[in-house]
């Protein structure tokens, strides 16, 4: 426990949260959706999770052993661990778990590419779980950690075709779900019986609130315990409020913002390394950083996430010089042979769509001041906002020229999907990239469990990455959360403030408002 | 009724009655039809709006292929629109694509919430609005009349966002006296003072006045005009020559005419009672009609959306109804002539 000046952390009060929809399922298995995933850190245990810098760390399995061939891992699960209703968590639990994720009638897409290595899994016995990959695999605990464990008992109780963790699910968490009013509130309340004992805190209420304003407003009426502010507003000037209430701190996610350019050679421009370079060089980002983000984020080189263990901090991000943009553009062969302000080839104009998500005001931003910075380079940008699904549905079909959009990255930093030329066609390689020493370094990458051994190949794939711009690669957004001052014990790792471990466990609340910022505190 | 003659009055009332039954009901299941054609033009389909393995990244097609088989998302739409209308007819509305409950009960849950509000806000839109108007028109010129109507012309035109941020800025943060957002208080946070009903009544009254205000404005208007007619009327020049007093001629005979109007707007407003607000409702986390819809748009829920396409086209056609023959009650010279 963090130790404290004025006295220990001590049991007691609620924390109320806001959530920004309902979650669609509590069957946190099948849910792919934030709240669901908020939720399910809370109730759920997972066999594996990791710390602030993102290392693997045990969680219901004591410790694991990886087998020297690096295609079995045990793992040793912690005794005396019950579900919430009282029944002893085995390892029938884990084997069932995972046939449950695998079993493609049950709509849990996502683990499809956390198991396609998996070549069977078993239980030793009540406390062991044997799991067999057909290669090396080492993005495997990744899968652990995102697999929230099921009750197999409940399942085998529950009448056949009905889910019984769909709306009051079960876990061996530290929290319980205790009532979930649709479009109001999820109540949810410690479990004194928590292997690692039971959180401080009494309860947490997690508020259904859909605009983040109003939900910095409450938290300024008193009516919420945290909030995250709206990234489009200045960040407060102070650590607090002036009336001491609130504290506010900054912190990074494991988000990137990127702009993509199509380069399957549907479109005459994005193909060719030199363009993409130009259209990175046009625009000023950090200028943009400082002025629209009010210095929030940080500037990215790639894919990879600053303060991860995989990251190259030798990049230096592409300047902005757009005397450097016209040049390649020229060298490329686009030049403005008409004469009518626009560069063109072969009787081709330079002239393409930029399509944004309408959820994303500061993606729109971003998308003007391109457009602004292309036309002075002789290139025309259309700039196209869609809401979620006609989005979505223009990237996987491929149908986009180009497209700003933002990624929340996985605890495991392997690039396999996002840039490994096989997943052009099937996987999520939106840009069509393709570089047969990227593939390389992502195929190593993934067959050690050396941590240094990878971190080497995944540098190689940073430096490809930067150097042919697949993406122009913007930001890695920060955001800043309100907190209630009598919050202790609130720290935001890289993967959010509820998705590591223990993260809400070691949050307590105190009656004296501190006068500390939180970054001074234990 | 049966002793009465074929062709009397009384049975072509009825006749007729029928035939604008008959003629909303087609119009309600047009409606219903038109918007599922609608929603299906938009581009994206369920599937799509689910996040895959990292949120933000689309889930991979080979999976994206066997949700949507599992969705009957990959039958084509005339079959597809076929099957949907034959359950509705018999009352069968599907299940959620989005949760998976049943569409009836995701909107069986929201409704108390927004006919809460949308009542509140239309009876105090009509208890505020009838009173004022009768005031501003019997006033008509004045001082007085002429400050309404710049008062009045802003709450119609200031944008209904701006006002209830402006209400939540003072009313919950600085001053403390209303709830923020929510429709009560938060399990667990203290004593709420007054029971449920008070509790509920808080949290009511910004979102309420928020949305009473245009309607207000508007009514206001309507009333006085109304009332400012009816007063340059012969009924009312005879009765004035009556030597009845101002507020006789007022109550009698100046009002009962105006009112007739009132209710053709009030049956109007009526599927705002069932449509709900997407605005305030997001603004004040209030748990209704509008934000189902909004959040179903958002997931291309058809089974939802077509439901409160249905239910909102189905009050729309009640509302003209109603007011059709409330007006003819009042006032037979309005009676759409039977051929």
């Amino acid at each position: 426990m963090p130790p404290s000046p004025v006295a220990g952390p001590v049991d007691g009060g609620t924390v109320f949260a806001p959530l920004t929809t309902d979650p669609t399922t509590l069957n946190w298995v099948r849910a792919s959706d934030t709240p669901a995933a908020q939720i399910g850190r809370l109730v759920g245990d997972s066999l594996v999770d990791h710390g602030p810098d993102l290392r693997y760390l045990p969680r219901l399995a004591e410790r694991w052993e990886i087998s020297a061939d690096q295609r079995v891992i045990t793992f040793h699960l912690r005794p005396g661990v019950t579900w919430h209703d009282g029944t002893p968590f085995t390892a029938s639990d884990v084997v069932f778990s995972y046939r449950w994720a695998t079993d493609p009638g049950n709509g849990a897409a996502r683990f499809a590419a956390y198991f396609s290595e998996v070549e069977a899994v078993e239980a030793l016995t009540p406390l062991s779980v044997r799991v067999r990959y057909r290669t090396p695999f080492a993005p495997a605990l990744q899968g652990w950690e995102a697999l929230l464990l099921l009750p197999a008992h409940r399942y085998r109780e529950a009448a056949p075709g009905t889910d019984p963790q769909e709306r009051s699910p079960i876990g061996t968490g530290p929290f319980r779900l205790e009532r979930w009013r649709q479009g109001e509130e999820i109540v949810l309340t410690a479990n004194p019986r928590y292997w690692r004992g039971r959180p401080h805190l009494d309860s947490v209420v997690l508020r259904i609130v859909p605009d983040n304003r109003t939900a910095a407003g409450a938290l300024a009426a008193g009516e919420l315990t945290l909030a995250t502010l709206p990234q489009s507003d200045p960040p407060p000037a102070a650590a607090a409020s002036p009336d001491g209430r609130i504290r506010y701190k900054r912190f990074a996610t494991l988000a990137i913002w990127f702009i993509a350019w199509n380069g399957d050679g549907s479109n005459p421009f994005f193909a060719d390394r030199r363009v993409r370079r130009a259209m990175t060089l046009a625009l000023d980002r950090e200028g943009f950083r400082r002025s629209v983000l009010h210095g929030l984020g940080q500037p990215a080189t790639s894919t990879f996430v600053p303060g991860t263990w995989a990251y190259d901090p030798s990049l230096v991000p592409l300047p902005y010089d757009p005397a450097g943009s016209a040049r390649l553009l020229d060298e490329a062969g686009w030049t403005d042979s008409e004469g009518d302000g626009v560069r063109d080839r072969a009787g081709r104009r330079f002239e393409f769509t930029l399509t944004a998500f309408q959820g994303n005001p500061i993606a729109g931003q971003i998308a003007q001041v391109l457009q602004e910075a292309l036309a002075h380079e002789g290139v025309r940008m259309r700039i196209e906002t869609l809401d979620w699904p006609a989005f979505v549905s223009k990237l996987r079909s491929r149908r986009y020229q180009a497209q700003i959009s933002t990624w929340l990255l996985d605890v495991d930093p392997d690039p396999y999907d996002n840039w490994h030329s096989s997943q052009i066609a099937t996987g999520n390689n939106v840009t069509a990239y393709a570089d047969a020493e990227v593939d390389r370094y992502c195929e190593a990458g993934r067959a050690t469990f050396d941590l240094a051994a990878r971190a080497a190949a995944y540098r190689e794939v940073q430096a490809r990455l930067h150097r042919d711009q697949p993406m122009t690669f913007l930001f890695h957004p920060e955001w800043v959360v309100g907190v209630d001052a009598r919050l202790r014990g609130f720290r935001v790792p890289l993967s959010g403030p509820w998705r590591w471990f223990p993260g809400p466990l070691t949050w307590w609340l105190t009656t004296a408002r501190d006068p500390l910022p939180l970054d001074a505190q234990g | 009724m049966n002793s009465r003659a074929p062709h009397s009055p009384a049975r072509r009332r009825a006749a007729w009655g029928a035939v604008q039954v008959g003629r909303a009901a087609a119009v309600a299941v047009g409606v219903a039809l038109a918007a599922l054609l609608l929603v299906r033009l938009l581009p994206g389909d369920a599937v799509d709006s689910r996040p895959g393995g990292n949120e933000g990244t689309p889930i991979p097609p080979r999976a994206a292929a066997e949700a949507r088989a599992a969705l009957g998302l990959d039958r084509p739409f005339p079959a597809q629109a076929i099957a949907w209308a034959g359950k509705a007819a018999r009352g069968d509305l599907g299940y959620s694509l989005a949760d998976g409950r049943p569409v009836t009960r995701r909107i069986a849950e929201r409704i108390p919430a927004t006919l809460l509000l949308q009542g509140a806000a239309l009876s105090l839109a009509l208890g505020l609005a009838v009173p004022l108007g009768t005031l501003l028109a019997w006033r008509a010129g004045s001082r007085v009349d002429r400050a309404a109507r710049v008062v009045l012309l802003a709450c119609f035109a200031l944008p209904g966002f701006w006002v209830a941020v402006l209400l939540q800025g003072w009313f919950a943060v600085r001053w403390g006296w209303l709830p923020m957002q929510g429709m009560s208080t938060a399990a667990g946070a203290g004593p709420a003072g007054g029971g449920v009903g008070l509790d509920v009544a808080r949290h009511l009254l910004l979102p309420a006045v928020c949305l009473a205000l245009p309607q207000i404005a508007y009514v206001a208007r309507f009333a006085r005009a109304a009332v400012l007619e009816v007063l340059g009327d012969e009924t009312v020049r005879t009765a004035r020559a009556k030597g009845l007093s101002n507020g006789a001629v007022l109550r009698r005979h100046a009002l009962s005419q105006a009112l007739a109007p009132l209710l053709t707007l009030t049956g109007m407003a009526l599927p705002a009672l069932v449509g709900g607000s997407i605005l305030i409702e997001s603004i004040f986390s209030w748990p209704g009609l509008g934000r189902l819809f909004h959040d179903a748009v958002q997931q291309r829920d058809y089974p939802v959306i077509q439901a409160l396409m249905l239910l909102a086209g189905g009050a729309t056609v009640a509302g003209n109804l109603l007011a059709n023959r409330l007006s003819t009650a009042l006032d037979p010279r309005t009676a759409d002539p039977p051929r």
